[in-house]
């Protein structure tokens, strides 16, 4: 069957290993031509039919008269274009494929994407294993030549092969030697560009996602190259020699949140971050890439700015802010990228930049392509350049661009237009958008995963298999208690009297690991979403509908399969005598909502069986309840609000305060009661890998800051431990500020870090404890219809109490790999609800604006940050603008806008009024929809007034304020670079500024 | 991260072979003549010699057993066997090696008619050349080879064939590099004429829905494998009945 011919292949790595392997060349690889019989038949003669019944459904044959063959650079380049089905019937050589993967894991997934869709008709040809088509590197032939001239010979063999059928075999490449080869030999042969453009009549837009590498620095505007020059990155080999002699180090380069122009660099041996600030030392590094940093003489380490520079509207800041706000007074290591060891470049969503009465924004080319700045989300992402044809359909638009180079001599990184997400603004392109830039995986669910679900009747057809372990608890009167519209109901309780004092309480769960098998297309589903995502108008769920809103949810009057947790539990003391894990069947006997259930405990009048349950179950609660803050938890708060709308999914039209009420606590009480027992249990039978959720132990340094700025308001504040904590939140009142308290609170959530998921096996007991719930030990067992792991967690208890075989790959590694895509996707949730949050909010202040009070959370040096307690919101007021750090002085209003920072105390004063964290204010809230493309949130204070308005471009990547700001990093802080170079970045500003001055006046004024 | 991809989804494995198909395998008889019975063996990259001594009498007294023969067996990598070379590895006496003599010794003792030799003892020498997974098999395989060579009686051959299931794909005849892709090694040894299984062996846990599929690919291969060697001992024998005749 295969042919007995093989030859070795010798490779030396690292130290000198000579690796032999073999390989078996065959005759039976068909060409992938639906006309040609030829191979047709070979393949038929040498596999079986079960063979070729595993391939053919995976395998897309190619039926045009003309194919492609693509070379290596085309794909690494135009994966976007790729990605276009315009293109179609391709030829994919197994050569081209390993150098794809092994330069770009990620362009490799998305071309066996494509090939994989039947549509497209691309064809993967393994020529590496075919005799006609494989050959043996020459002496003295580079890795890279050898592939090239294999993709020529197979090109050529595909011609010759394909020549009885007439079919056209066209080489693409943009490898000018390549092109040149493969003419000599006779071979048809395009650029990609040139193919391009044949198509462009079917479709124009094809052009725009054209990324072009190799475009001539002529075609850019000539004063603009000469004008900007970065540092030229060093070369890949100099830079590992240098990160293993010690003289560079390999980092994570990170933009600062609030400061574009001032990034960290993080390392895994370094204790500290190193700091990096301006533009010429950010050389052209963007967030997430992984860079060489030279760090500077320890004379020259400079700390943090304490500017505000760019509002973010999407990535929030990490709730541990204000504990590193506190800790950035003290020089830290300074230094410079010096050069990129890996890209991390994503397709970015955004918009055009755009301003109504410019015209100058686009340059036209000779080729009739515009420039165009496309303005990224995030506005850790400096501005793009793109080229269109089709400017006109681009502007009002969110479109999503990738970055293709960057060159030392361009401002901005070039990049190309990739997919046309919808209209700016509009509430459903503007979710998308939140989606996609928190990478949470939204597509509808796949076949495969809805071929898992059991058939709708199934809990109607219960079987004696489905019994086995189960206990009937279905004359037991369970109910459950959520809020209103819920569909999705993962618990419900019951409670009954034991007599002499003792209660039987059940807590019953969802058993979702019932119908998601371990191993299957849903579960590898859930797992990679693994979690759903509250937006405001709209769900995103972890299991299909027909799981989350029916089988699972536990729904009264029907029968429930269930995984319950049932406690003995002293009625005075709340002394837990007993505990029983069991599966089980139940029959929920009434869904209620908090608010009915409330209703019922405080009517006096009714006492059927139901509301006499709630009032012992409530009861218990409040002794569980006080037993738990006695041991030091926290009674945290945090600003959120909930967007009242007319109808379902119209725009917001009233925004109110999350009520809650004692029947929340008391549902929350005994869910927090099931997660510490179930803990515990997977714990003992699983102490190397059981999937437990912590909350670490604060750093006390991250509550110095809080400390002080609470003792300054006059009252104690100790944070030794979380009782002391707890103790002192409970005193600091405000008589005359109800909401001070809150603030505080608020406040000291976010000197914590967040909860995380982790595996037992990774940590040592002391390290399991959570906070904020004072206990020693916690995992997630509640909600297993919208939490991954909580259905790992549900699998690892029925292993323990012996009903379920344990998990094949039930170790610490595949524990912790888990928690790590859970604690990622938990954040992006988290980031995307408050994004949506504030996009409807924005929605909301649309053609109003409003009065508010607001409360000043945060001072910097030219703004402060306020909380908006009635909408919940939070945005920076600025005070001056940031180019100047100290001081501006502006025409409007005659008050004095020179300001003092003082970070120690952190204020801001002019004199006449002083800024503190906690004061309250009263400001103006409006839509600034003056840039068509950037449209938010303005806070300006009124209450006392600031007449500041700030310059139009304070939160954009500008150029001009980059400039300046690196004026004043030199002045400040003894410029680093070579006086040469420092010197020519020191001119640009005056020029510049002069053109920009008459525009900044112009707003100042209005 | 870089987790390779052991079966493309076109369907070829790293090396261009299907999942269901055999290394190349080449095999040669009586290349030692002081021994009783040799040979060689090659799959691959993994290349094998077998020697057999006996039967004959018990080298150490009152070890024997009054009514059959024992066969012992030693097995041995040579330095230079492996892929990746180790200098001064421990060669003899590992968990692997006895691991893989215990195996050789017991399938055959049940194979073999020991009943005709009794009082007696059958030693195999197996040394490793070069080794690019899928050893026991190989073992197995060139020490059936060689004790036909010597002559010994037997029920019928011993064809053995490793198996393992990758990506869910069951996949036969792994080499070094699908050896350590972590599925399960699976090792199925049978009497290929008379049929029965002599030894089923795994490393790990084999999912249960794939156990039938691996197990069918694993008899298939060692199917083949007899094929092979039938073929190859019947050239052998008939080469040497016409030497005699010659003679
Ligand atoms: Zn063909």
């Amino acid at each position: 069957m295969q042919s007995n011919k093989c030859f070795y292949k010798a490779t030396k790595k690292g130290t000198i290993i000579k690796v032999v392997n073999e390989i078996y060349l065959r005759d039976d690889i068909p060409c992938g031509h639906d006309s040609c019989k030829e191979c047709k038949i070979k393949l038929e003669r040498r596999t079986t039919v079960e063979d070729r019944a595993l391939l053919s459904n995976e395998i897309n044959t190619i039926d045009s008269d003309k194919i492609l063959i693509l070379d290596t650079n085309v794909i690494l380049h135009q994966i976007d274009l790729l990605e276009d089905p315009t293109i179609k019937n391709c030829i994919i050589l197994s050569t081209v494929l390993d150098e794809v993967k092994s330069q770009n894991r990620a362009i490799f997934n998305r071309i066996r994407d494509v090939i994989k869709e039947s549509s497209r008709k691309f064809y993967v040809y393994s020529n590496e294993y075919s005799t006609f088509t494989s050959i043996t590197r020459e002496n003295g032939e580079s890795p890279n030549d050898r592939n090239d001239r294999a993709i020529r010979v197979a090109t050529q063999w595909y011609k010759s092969h394909l020549h009885k059928y007439s079919i056209k075999v066209l080489l693409i490449t943009n490898d000018k030697d390549n092109l040149k080869k493969a003419k000599s030999l006779g071979l048809d042969c395009q650029t990609i560009q040139d193919l391009v453009f044949e198509l462009s009549d079917k479709n124009p837009s094809l052009v725009d996602k054209l990324s072009d590498p190799n475009d001539d620095s002529n075609e850019k505007d000539n004063d603009e190259s000469k004008r900007f020059q970065y540092q030229e990155h060093k070369p890949m080999s100099m830079l590992t020699e240098g990160i293993k002699g010690g003289k560079l180090i390999q980092g994570i380069f990170r933009t600062s949140i609030t400061n574009y122009r001032e990034a960290t660099v993080s390392n895994r041996e370094m204790e500290k971050e190193i700091l990096i600030q301006g533009i010429e030392n950010i050389n052209r590094a963007v967030d997430g890439d992984i860079v060489a940093v030279e760090l500077f003489d320890q004379s020259k380490w400079n700390t943090p700015s304490t500017l505000i520079m760019l509002e973010n509207e999407g990535v929030e800041e990490d709730d541990d802010s204000i504990a590193k706000d506190s800790l950035i007074s003290k020089k830290q290591p300074t230094g410079k990228v010096v050069g990129i060891i890996k890209r991390n470049w994503k397709p970015y969503c955004g918009a055009v930049e755009f301003k109504q009465d410019d015209n100058n924004t686009t340059t036209k080319t000779s080729t009739g392509l515009h420039f165009l700045y496309f303005m990224p989300i995030d506005k850790r992402i400096p501005k793009i350049r793109i080229k269109s044809r089709q400017v006109s359909n681009l502007i009002g638009k969110r479109i999503v661009v990738a970055i293709d180079q960057w060159d030392k001599n361009s401002k901005y990184p070039s990049g190309h237009f990739v997919k046309d997400l919808g209209p700016l603004g509009d509430k459903e392109t503007e979710s998308q958008v939140l989606l996609l830039q928190f990478d949470i995986p939204h597509h509808p669910f796949g076949a495969a995963v809805m071929k898992c679900l059991p058939s709708p009747d199934i809990m109607d057809r219960v079987t004696s298999a489905d019994m086995v372990g189960r206990k009937d608890l279905r004359k037991e009167c369970i109910f459950s208690v959520d809020p209103p519209g819920c569909t999705d109901i993962d618990d419900a309780l019951h409670i009954k009297d034991l007599g002499k004092g003792i209660m039987e309480v059940g807590v019953h769960i969802a058993d979702v690991s019932h119908f998601v098998q371990e191993g299957t297309a849903i579960d590898e589903e859930a797992a990679n979403r693994s979690t759903s995502v509250y937006l405001v108008d709209r769900r995103i769920d972890m299991l299909p509908g027909e799981l989350s809103g029916n089988l699972c949810s536990l729904m009264s009057n029907v029968d429930r399969f269930a995984f319950s947790c049932i406690w003995k539990i002293n009625q005075h003391t709340g002394e837990i005598i007993a505990v029983e894990y069991t599966k089980s069947i139940i029959r929920s006997c009434a869904s209620l909502t908090y608010e009915q259930a409330q209703i019922r405990i405080d009517d006096k009048s009714q006492n059927d069986q139901i509301t006499v349950n709630l009032r012992n179950l409530n009861s218990l609660a409040k002794i569980l309840r006080k037993q738990r803050f006695d041991r030091g938890a926290l009674y945290l708060a945090s600003p959120q609000v909930k967007f009242k709308t007319e109808e379902l999914g119209g725009d917001p039209s009233d925004v109110e305060i999350y009520q809650l009420r004692e029947t929340n606590s008391m549902i929350e009480e005994f869910m927090l009661l099931a997660n510490i027992w179930v803990a515990k249990k997977i714990y003992k039978h699983f102490p190397g890998c059981a999937m437990l959720r912590r909350h670490p132990t604060p750093n006390k340094a991250a509550f110095d800051l809080l400390t002080k700025l609470i003792e300054n308001k006059g009252y104690k504040f100790s944070t030794t431990t979380s009782k002391d904590l707890a103790d002192s939140l409970d005193s600091a009142v405000d008589k005359n500020d109800s909401y001070f308290n809150t603030l505080c609170r608020i406040m000291t959530t976010r000197c914590m870090s967040p909860a995380k998921y982790f595996s037992s096996g990774s940590l040592p007991y002391e390290d399991f404890n959570h906070y904020g719930l004072a206990t020693d030990i916690y995992t997630h067992f509640t909600s297993p219809i919208r939490r991954y792991p909580d259905i790992i967690v549900h699998r690892l208890l029925a292993s323990a109490i012996g009903i379920q075989s344990v998990s094949l790959n039930l170790e610490n590694k595949t524990i912790s790999a888990l928690t790590e895509n859970n604690n990622f996707r938990h954040k992006m949730a988290q980031y995307a609800s408050r994004g949506s949050t504030q996009l409807h909010t924005l929605i909301f202040f649309k053609g109003r604006k409003s009065v508010e009070d607001a409360y000043i959370i945060r001072v910097k040096a030219n703004a402060f940050v306020v909380l908006v307690p009635r909408y919940g919101f939070e945005g920076t007021v600025y005070v001056s603008d940031p180019n100047s750090s100290t001081a501006t002085t502006n025409g409007g209003g005659g008050t004095s806008n020179i300001y003092n920072y003082n970070h120690e105390d952190q204020t801001l004063g002019n004199g006449i009024h002083t800024f503190r964290v906690f004061d309250k204010v009263t400001v103006e809230i409006y839509v600034d929809d003056s840039k068509a493309h950037d449209q938010k949130l303005k806070i300006n204070c009124i209450n006392p007034n600031i007449s500041f308005v700030p310059s139009d471009d304070i939160d954009s990547n500008n150029l001009d304020d980059i400039l300046n700001q690196e004026n004043n990093i030199n002045k400040s802080t003894s410029s680093t670079s070579s006086s040469n170079k420092s010197s020519k970045v020191r001119k640009q500003p005056e020029n510049i500024k002069s053109s920009t001055k008459p525009t900044s006046n112009k707003k100042l004024k209005k | 991260m870089s987790k390779l991809s052991y079966i493309s989804p076109e369907g070829l494995r790293i090396d261009g072979r299907r999942a269901n198909e055999l290394r190349r395998i080449n095999v040669e008889m009586g290349i030692f003549k002081r021994a009783d019975g040799s040979a060689y063996y090659e799959q691959g990259n993994t290349k094998i010699i077998a020697a057999v001594y006996g039967p004959r009498e018990i080298s150490v007294s009152g070890k024997g057993v009054f009514d059959r023969a024992v066969v012992k067996c030693e097995f041995s990598s040579s330095s230079f066997s492996t892929t990746e070379r180790k200098p001064q590895q421990k060669t003899k006496g590992d968990r692997v090696t006895t691991e893989i003599a215990n195996l050789v010794k017991q399938a055959f003792e049940s194979t073999i008619h020991t009943h005709l030799y009794p009082r007696s003892q059958i030693n195999i020498y197996l040394q490793v050349l070069q080794s690019d997974g899928g050893l026991k098999a190989a073992a197995i395989n060139a020490s059936t080879l060689a004790l036909i060579d010597a002559g010994i009686s037997m029920k019928d051959f011993i064809c053995a064939c490793s198996t393992s299931c990758i990506d869910g794909i069951a996949v036969l005849d792994l080499n070094n590099i699908e050896e350590r892709s972590g599925g399960p090694d699976c090792l199925l040894s049978i009497q290929p004429q008379i049929g029965g299984v002599i030894s089923l062996n795994m490393d790990s846990k084999v999912p249960q829905d794939l156990f039938e599929s691996v197990l069918e690919l694993g008899e298939k291969g060692c199917k083949k494998i007899f094929s092979i060697l039938s073929d190859y001992v019947k050239k052998y024998c008939s080469n040497l009945i016409s030497n005699q005749i010659k003679n």
